[in-house]
């Protein structure tokens, strides 16, 4: 390494003071050789600088596929062990291709996540702009990072609460749809239609509520809610029902 | 308590930071903003999120050095980043400097931060130098990779550094980065490039 190694990197790093800064400067002014030596510390910072917003890029680009909670907690470099090596990685591969074609044939046409699924992203498509409050929670559901999502809803303030109660409600309930916990849903869903935004916000909340019941296997609620669906002028998901069960 | 992102991003803390990135990245005050100067400038070189992510490395080199010292605009000092860079229509490869040393009073909006930031022409000598050092930079070991920017970016002790690099101990961590620091040195000693012109790097 060169002889001022210690020195020049103090000086590019500026942990000199301003004194020996000047000093420095003037010893690399008279001596072409540590001037040299400096021009190529720069490159080795340049090369170092590079690395690291390379790495700074892969892991920006990781963090807004999996964000907030859900972001990696280990540190940006992680160890990293080549993915042949890795039996985990082998077998979960090997498992979720079997996996795929055991399922393919099994699995029905319609069920009610699909449905849910594909009407939540056909209601979103058009719904309102979203109140910036709320933006947080549904960039996670959009990330499908559903648990985060309900922390983040479960975090705003009671004013919040009360000026958006049906889209948190709401939200909270397609979250619970999502996790699997349909009594939940359900719950959620019920006590937004106690008292709905309006018209389009209570038919959208009984359609995801009959989609809860279906998921349940509820059969009386979910036959219930589809007649009332049904006996509704006008409901925007008449035929959506109609075609169930 | 408020999280705080600056302090996060400042410190070496991976967890707190990849949160504190993670908040700037997934804020969509922030992208909303952002793709409203797009439409407006109508930027069609690069797409919102790239913008945000350029901007936040940006920042995260500007903070590192220190030239931002406000402590409660960071989102304003964000946002005039990405301004700068859309209106601006820049190519990723220019460098971002401050005028001078900005404080809270300094970033009433973006578009202020934006006026107070240099977007410096890289001349050709130096976009060729650049090119050349992210070449040699690909023939580094993996770990000498790793090492090397744990050692310029992070700050960290070499026993902190050892398990990520996966060496055993302190020791070892400083020779892995002693070794890598000459690998660099070599290749850049045998680069025509670089020794013609690495003079022009300032």
């Amino acid at each position: 390494m060169t002889e001022h190694f210690e020195q020049i990197e103090a000086y590019l790093y500026g942990r000199l003071n301003q004194e020996a800064a000047t000093a420095f400067e003037q010893a690399m002014a008279n001596d072409p050789a540590l001037a040299d030596a400096v021009a190529q510390h720069r490159v080795e910072h340049l090369a170092m600088r590079h690395l690291y917003e390379q790495d700074l890029r892969r892991t920006l680009k990781t963090l807004k596929e999996k964000p907030m909670d859900a972001a990696p907690t280990e540190p940006v470099l992680a160890k990293r062990i080549p993915i042949w090596q890795n039996n985990k990685v082998r077998l979960a591969a090997a498992a979720s291709v079997a996996l795929l074609i055991a399922v393919w044939g099994i699995i029905p046409k319609n069920t009610p996540q699909k449905m849910f699924e594909d009407t939540v992203v056909s209601v979103r498509s058009v719904s309102r702009d979203i109140p910036p409050v709320l933006a947080p929670a549904y960039n996670y559901m959009a990330q499908k990072d559903y648990q985060a999502a309900l922390a983040a809803l479960n975090d705003l303030d009671a004013e919040t609460q009360t000026d958006y109660a049906w889209d948190i409600g709401n939200r909270r309930g397609e979250c619970y749809f999502h996790l699997k916990n349909y009594q939940q849903a359900a719950l959620q869903f019920e006590t937004v239609l106690q008292n709905p935004a309006d018209r389009t916000a209570s038919q959208t909340t009984e359609w995801n509520l009959l989609m809860t019941y279906w998921a349940t296997k509820d059969k009386e609620k979910a036959q219930q809610l589809r007649a009332q669906i049904l006996s509704t002028s006008g409901h925007r998901f008449k035929d959506k029902a109609a075609k169930l069960f | 308590m408020q999280f705080d992102i600056k302090s996060a991003i400042l410190s070496g803390d991976p967890a707190a930071r990849n949160k504190a990135y993670s908040l700037l990245l997934n804020d969509a005050m922030i992208l909303n903003k952002i793709k409203s100067w797009a439409n407006t400038y109508r930027l069609t070189s690069m797409e919102p999120d790239d913008v945000l992510q350029e901007a936040i490395i940006k920042m995260d080199g500007l903070l590192l050095d220190g030239v931002f010292q406000g402590k409660s605009k960071l989102t304003t000092f964000l946002l005039g980043i990405a301004f700068n860079i859309i209106r601006d229509t820049t190519g990723l490869k220019k460098r971002l400097q401050l005028k001078g040393v900005l404080s809270d009073n300094d970033c009433p909006d973006p578009e202020t931060v934006a006026d107070q930031l240099l977007l410096i022409e890289e001349n050709a000598q130096q976009m060729e130098l650049q090119a050349e050092v992210e070449r040699l930079t690909q023939q580094l070991r993996r770990e000498c990779q790793d090492a090397l920017q744990l050692q310029y970016r992070e700050n960290k002790s070499m026993k902190e550094i050892a398990p990520i690099v996966n060496v055993k101990n302190s020791d070892q961590a400083k020779k892995l980065l002693s070794v890598c620091r000459q690998q660099l040195r070599t290749l850049c000693e045998k680069s025509p490039i670089v020794q013609r012109l690495k003079h022009y790097l300032q």
